[in-house]
C-alpha cells in the first residue's frame, strides 16, 4: 500500500515537473526567438542609422518623400577635413537584394559596382514588402504613410531620414514571425 | 535506533523493501520547491521578455523623438517642444508641444488613477520663459545659456545659443512603473564648407 | 523516478538523494535560462546605452564649442575627471589646426557603452567677411592687382611681408571668389548678368552655363614685363570720372588667393591658390542693425573738423552724412552710424579710430567719394578691431557706391546690391562683399584673415565642419564592464557639471565702465560684473601650454550693450546737470555739437562728472 501511495505521488511529481519543464521551455524558446529577432532588428537599423548620421546631407541619394519610398540610399561620409577641403569616405551604399522572389537581405557596399567593391550583409531575414503592407497594390495598408514600402525602405522628411525596417524568421513551430521598427534620423553633415 | 533489518525479500515478509513514506514526502517537498524554483524562473523569463520588448518600443519611441529635436532649426526648438502654445511659430497651438504618444505603451497612472503622457520632452525654464538663473540642477542650471559668459536673469528663449533637452518616456509594465531617458545638448550649429 | 522495490538492494535514503540531483538539475536549468535572459538583455541595454552615449558626446561636442565661442580652446574635463551630463560622463580634446578650425574629440559613457565622436569647427564665422573679396554675380580685376592675405592678430601687415621683388607680399593666401566669372588682368569680356539673380528671395544661384570640371593648384602667368592694357574709366552715377590708372610697364596681376568661381585670363595673372570651379551658393545674412537713439533730422554737414556726431556714440542721421569740402570728420569706436549716404566731397577726410571699439556705418543709399577724398583707418593693427559698412541693397541693382580714391582702410564692405570699384590708391585690408566687384589696375586688396571670425554687425556663430563617430573596440562603440558612476565612486572622484568643465578661468578682458573708459580686466572670468560694465573683447589664458588665446569677442556679447551702456549714463548724466545748473545746460542740440566739436564722446563725459561734482550736491 504504501508502495502504492509512493509510486502515486512519484508519478504526479514527476508529470508535473514534465508539464512545467515543457511549458517552460516553450516559453523559454518562444521569447529567445522573439530576443533573437529583436536583437537582430535593432542592431541592423542602428548600423544604418549610424552610418547615415555621419553621411553628406548634401549627397545622399535614395530617400524619397512620402507616399513613395526607396529600397536603397547611396551617401559618403565625412572623414574630416584637409587643406580647407572637407574629406569624403568612398561612396557606400545600403539596399535590399532579393535572395527569393518573398525574402531578401540587407548589403552595404562600399565601392559599388567597382572593382574594390566590399559587401557585408547586415540582415538576411528581410521580406520583400513591409511589416502588414500588401504588396504593389498602390495603397498604404498598415497606415504609415507610405505605399507598398519594402521590407527596407528609406523615406525623406526635410532635413530628416526615416529607415523602416521589417526582419521575418520563421520559428521552431514552422510559423514566421515578421518584427519591424522605424527609426528617424537627421543627417549631421 | 540500531539500524534495521535488511529485507532479504519483498515477498511474504515482514520486512519492508522500497521506500520509507517519510523519505517520499520529503522528497516530494524537495521536488515541490524544484518545480516552483523552475516555474519562477519561467515566469520571470517570460515577463522579462515583455519588459524587454516594452524596453525596446521605449527607447524607439525616446530617440526617433529625439532626432526629430535634432532636425528643427535650433532657434525654434524651445517654442516648438515647450508647454506654452501662445509662442508656436506658425500660430497658436500648431506645434509639437512637449507630449507624444508612445505605441505600444501603457500609460502610468496617478495617484486619481489617471493616465499620465508616456513621453514627455522636457526643457529648461518654466514653460514659457527660459531664464539662466533658474534653480534646475537636472539641466546644468544656472547656467550661460546665449553664450555671453554671464548668468543672467530674463527671457533668452529667443537668443539662446545652448539649449539641454531631455527626452522621458513613462509606462506602466508588468513588473512595476518603468522609465527611459536620452538627455542632450543642442547647440546651435551651422554646416559650412571651409 | 521508480527505485527502491528491488527486493535485494539497500536503498535507505536514496529518494532523496535522487530527489537533491533533480532539484540540482532544474537549478542548473534555471541558470542557465536566467544566463541566456541575461545575455539578450545585455545585448538589449548596450544597444540603448550606445545610442544615449552619442547624445551625451553630442553634448560635450556642444559645450566645447561653446567654449570654443567664447575664445576658450575647446578641451573640456579629462578622463581623470570627466563632465557630469545627464546620465553618463564625457571628456574633450581640442585641437587648434592650422586654418583657424578646431578639432573637437569627445569620449561618451553611459552605463555599458563608450562612445566617440570627432567634429571640425570653425568658430564664429562671420558669414561675409569670411568669403574675403566676394562679388556675386562677377568680379573683375584689374591689370597689376595685388590681392593676397595677412592676418591682423599677429600684427601689421607689413611686418607680416615675406617677399619684396616684384611685389611686396605677405605670401599668405587671402580669397577672392563669385558665383558668376571672374576676370584677371581686366580681362575677357564683360561677364553676363546673372539670369538668376533674385532680389525678393535673397538667393543668388550661379549662372547657367556652369563651369569646367577642373579644380586644383594652378600657377599660371608669363614673364611681367610683357603686355599691356589700355587705360580705362569708371563713371560713378553722381557724374564724376575716376580714370583708372594706366598699369606701369611689367606690373602683372598678382593673386595669392584660393579662388572660388569660374575664372577667365589672358594668361597675364601670376595665381598663386586653389581654383574650386564650383562655389556655394550665396544667402544674404540679416545685418544686426542696433537701435539708434539720437537722431539728427535731414543732413548732417561736416564743416572744418569734427570729432564724432555730436555727444552720442549712435546716431541716426536721417539725411546725409556729408563731409564737406577740404573737411574732416573723425569717428572713434565703439560708434555706430546710419545714414542715407555718406558723401565726401573733393579734399574731404574720413578717419576712422577703432582702436577702442569697432565702428559700424549702415548706409541705404551708398557712398558717393569725390577725387582726392580720402578715408583713413588709423588704428594700427592689431589694436584696430575693424570698421564695417553696410550698404542696404536697393529694388534695382545699382552702381551707387564709389570708394575714395586715397587712404588706407581696415574692416569690411558689405553692399550686395552695388557696383563697386577699388581705387588703385585706396589700401583695402579687409574684405568685401558686392553684387559685382572691380579693382583699379594697380589695386592692393589684402584678405585679413582675423576679420573672417567674429560678427561685426553680422551674427557670427561657430560652424560645424564635418561630423564623424569614430570607431573604438570592435565597432562603432565599447562595451564597458563597469557602469562609469560605480568606478568614480569607488575611486572617490566626482566628476565636473559640464557647464564648468572648461579648464580655462584665467582671462584678460577689455571693459567699458560706468564713465565710458575702456578698462583692462585681469584674473578669474567671475569676476567680470555685470549690468553696467560691458565687455569689448577678452582673451584666455590657455591651461595646456599657460599662452594667452587670441582676442575674442563672445558671440552673445552685442555692440547694443556697448552703446546703450555710454547712452544711458550720459543721459543720466545730462538730465540731472540740466535740473541742476539748467542755465548752463539749456541749449540747443545745434550748440551742443558745436561744443563737442573738438572733444571725444569720453572726455566730454569726464568733463560732465566733473562738473557735476562742481555743482555740488543737490
Amino acid at each position: 500500500m504504501e508502495v502504492l501511495i509512493s509510486f502515486t505521488i512519484l508519478v504526479l511529481i514527476s508529470t508535473n515537473i514534465a508539464m512545467v519543464l515543457r511549458a517552460g521551455r516553450a516559453a523559454a524558446v518562444t521569447g529567445t526567438f522573439a530576443a533573437r529577432i529583436s536583437n537582430e532588428l535593432n542592431l541592423t537599423v542602428d548600423r544604418i542609422a549610424l552610418a547615415l548620421m555621419g553621411a553628406d546631407a548634401a549627397a545622399l541619394d535614395g530617400p524619397q518623400l512620402k507616399p513613395l519610398s526607396s529600397e536603397y540610399v547611396r551617401f559618403q561620409a565625412c572623414l574630416g577635413v584637409e587643406e580647407s577641403s572637407v574629406v569624403h569616405g568612398p561612396l557606400e551604399e545600403i539596399k535590399w537584394a532579393p535572395t527569393t522572389p518573398e525574402a531578401g537581405r540587407i548589403l552595404w557596399r562600399e565601392n559599388p559596382s567597382s572593382a574594390q567593391e566590399r559587401r557585408v550583409v547586415w540582415s538576411s531575414a528581410v521580406p520583400a514588402t513591409y511589416m502588414h503592407e500588401v504588396p504593389s497594390n498602390g495603397v498604404d495598408d498598415n497606415g504609415n504613410a507610405i505605399e507598398d514600402e519594402a521590407g527596407l525602405a528609406f523615406t525623406m522628411d526635410g532635413p530628416r531620414v526615416d529607415i523602416h525596417v521589417t526582419v521575418e524568421r520563421v520559428g521552431h513551430d514552422g510559423r514566421a514571425r515578421p518584427m519591424q521598427r522605424t527609426q528617424h534620423i537627421f543627417c549631421r553633415n | 535506533m540500531k539500524g534495521k533489518a535488511t529485507r532479504s525479500s519483498a515477498y511474504g515478509t515482514h520486512g519492508r523493501g522500497g521506500f520509507t513514506l517519510i523519505e517520499i514526502m520529503i522528497a516530494v517537498v524537495v521536488g515541490t520547491v524544484a518545480t516552483y524554483m523552475l516555474s519562477t524562473s519561467v515566469t520571470a523569463a517570460v515577463a522579462n521578455t515583455v519588459t524587454r520588448q516594452q524596453r525596446a518600443v521605449a527607447a524607439e519611441g525616446a530617440m526617433n523623438c529625439m532626432e526629430q529635436i535634432r532636425s528643427r532649426p535650433m532657434e525654434l526648438v524651445f517654442a516648438l517642444f515647450n508647454e506654452n502654445p501662445e509662442d508656436d511659430p506658425d500660430g497658436a497651438g500648431t506645434a509639437f508641444g512637449p507630449y507624444f504618444d508612445v505605441v505600444g505603451l501603457s500609460p502610468v497612472l496617478d495617484e486619481q488613477g489617471q493616465p499620465q503622457p508616456i513621453g514627455r520632452v522636457l526643457l529648461p525654464g518654466d514653460g514659457t520663459t527660459l531664464d539662466e538663473t533658474f534653480e534646475q540642477p537636472e539641466f546644468g542650471l544656472p547656467r550661460d545659456l546665449n553664450g555671453d559668459l554671464l548668468i543672467l536673469a530674463g527671457d533668452c528663449s529667443r537668443d539662446y545659443l545652448v539649449l539641454p533637452v531631455t527626452v522621458r518616456v513613462e509606462w506602466r509594465s508588468q513588473l512595476g512603473d518603468r522609465s527611459l531617458e536620452v538627455s542632450t545638448l543642442l547647440m546651435d550649429l551651422e554646416k559650412t564648407d571651409l | 523516478m521508480l527505485v527502491g522495490l528491488h527486493p535485494h538492494s539497500q536503498r535507505r535514503g536514496a529518494a532523496l538523494l535522487l530527489s537533491l540531483l533533480a532539484v540540482l538539475a532544474v537549478g542548473a536549468i534555471s541558470a542557465t535560462l536566467r544566463q541566456v535572459q541575461a545575455t539578450i538583455d545585455g545585448d538589449q541595454r548596450f544597444c540603448i546605452d550606445r545610442r544615449a552615449a552619442l547624445y551625451v558626446a553630442e553634448a560635450g561636442i556642444a559645450e566645447a564649442t561653446l567654449a570654443i565661442s567664447q575664445g576658450r580652446s575647446g578641451s573640456m574635463a579629462s578622463e581623470e575627471i570627466p563632465a557630469a551630463f545627464g546620465e553618463g560622463f564625457f571628456w574633450v580634446e581640442a585641437q587648434d589646426r592650422r586654418d583657424r578650425s578646431i578639432e573637437l574629440r569627445c569620449t561618451a559613457q553611459v552605463r555599458t557603452a563608450e562612445f566617440v565622436l570627432r567634429s571640425i569647427i570653425v568658430p564664429n564665422l562671420n558669414p561675409i567677411t569670411s568669403r574675403g573679396f566676394f562679388g556675386i554675380e562677377g568680379v573683375e580685376v584689374g591689370q597689376g592687382t595685388l590681392i593676397d592675405g595677412f592676418d591682423s592678430s599677429n600684427g601689421t601687415y607689413d611686418s607680416q611681408v615675406t617677399a619684396t621683388a616684384p611685389h611686396a607680399t605677405t605670401g599668405l593666401s587671402g580669397r577672392l571668389g563669385s558665383l558668376g566669372q571672374i576676370n584677371l588682368d581686366g580681362s575677357g569680356t564683360a561677364a553676363p548678368e546673372s539670369t538668376t539673380f533674385a532680389w525678393g528671395e535673397w538667393v543668388v544661384q550661379p549662372p547657367p552655363g556652369g563651369a569646367t570640371e577642373s579644380s586644383g593648384e594652378s600657377t599660371m602667368g608669363r614673364a611681367p614685363g610683357t603686355g599691356a592694357t589700355e587705360p580705362s574709366s569708371e563713371t560713378s552715377s553722381t557724374g564724376v570720372t575716376q580714370t583708372a590708372t594706366a598699369p606701369s610697364a611689367g606690373a602683372s596681376t598678382l593673386i595669392h588667393a584660393d579662388i572660388e568661381g569660374f575664372v577667365l585670363s589672358s594668361g597675364d595673372a601670376v595665381l598663386h591658390g586653389v581654383i574650386d570651379v564650383n562655389p556655394e551658393g550665396f544667402i544674404p545674412p540679416p545685418t544686426l542693425r542696433p537701435n539708434t537713439v539720437a537722431t539728427i533730422n535731414g543732413d548732417h554737414i561736416v564743416r572744418g573738423a569734427e570729432v564724432g556726431l555730436g555727444l552720442e556714440s549712435s546716431v541716426e542721421i536721417v539725411g546725409d552724412l556729408v563731409v564737406s569740402s577740404g573737411a574732416t570728420l573723425r569717428l572713434n569706436g565703439p560708434f555706430v552710424v546710419s545714414a542715407k549716404a555718406l558723401r565726401l566731397e573733393a579734399d574731404a577726410q574720413l578717419l576712422l579710430d577703432d582702436s577702442k571699439g569697432p565702428i559700424h556705418v549702415f548706409l541705404s543709399e551708398g557712398t558717393d567719394s569725390a577725387p582726392s577724398s580720402a578715408m583713413h583707418s588709423l588704428a594700427p593693427q592689431p589694436e584696430s578691431q575693424g570698421t564695417s559698412i553696410f550698404v542696404a541693397p536697393p529694388a534695382e541693382p545699382r552702381e551707387h557706391t564709389s570708394l575714395p580714391p586715397q587712404g588706407s582702410f581696415h574692416g569690411m564692405l558689405y553692399a550686395p546690391g552695388d557696383r563697386v570699384v577699388v581705387p588703385a590708391g585706396l589700401r583695402w585690408l579687409g574684405a568685401i562683399t558686392a553684387r559685382r566687384l572691380a579693382t583699379e589696375p594697380g589695386a592692393r586688396l589684402s584678405f585679413d584673415t582675423a576679420l573672417a571670425t567674429g560678427g561685426q554687425g553680422i551674427a557670427a556663430t561657430p560652424r560645424i565642419a564635418s561630423w564623424q563617430i569614430v570607431p573604438i573596440g570592435d565597432g562603432l562603440a565599447r562595451r564597458l564592464a563597469t557602469d562609469p558612476r560605480t568606478t568614480l565612486r569607488l575611486q572617490g572622484i566626482t566628476p565636473v557639471p559640464s557647464p564648468r568643465a572648461a579648464p580655462e578661468t584665467e582671462c584678460e578682458a577689455i571693459l567699458l565702465d560706468e564713465s565710458g573708459e575702456p578698462t583692462i580686466y585681469t584674473g578669474h572670468f567671475e569676476g567680470l560684473a555685470s549690468g553696467s560694465e560691458r565687455l569689448m573683447r577678452m582673451r584666455w589664458i590657455d591651461t595646456r601650454n599657460g599662452t594667452l588665446r587670441p582676442w575674442i569677442r563672445p558671440t552673445g556679447a552685442d555692440i547694443d550693450g556697448t552703446i546703450d551702456a555710454c547712452r544711458e549714463k550720459y543721459e543720466q548724466i545730462r538730465e540731472s546737470l540740466s535740473m541742476t545748473v539748467p542755465s548752463l545746460y539749456d541749449i540747443d542740440e545745434a550748440a551742443l555739437r558745436e561744443l563737442s566739436r573738438e572733444l571725444s564722446v569720453d572726455t566730454l563725459i569726464k568733463r560732465t562728472v566733473a562738473m557735476d561734482a562742481m555743482a555740488g550736491p543737490r
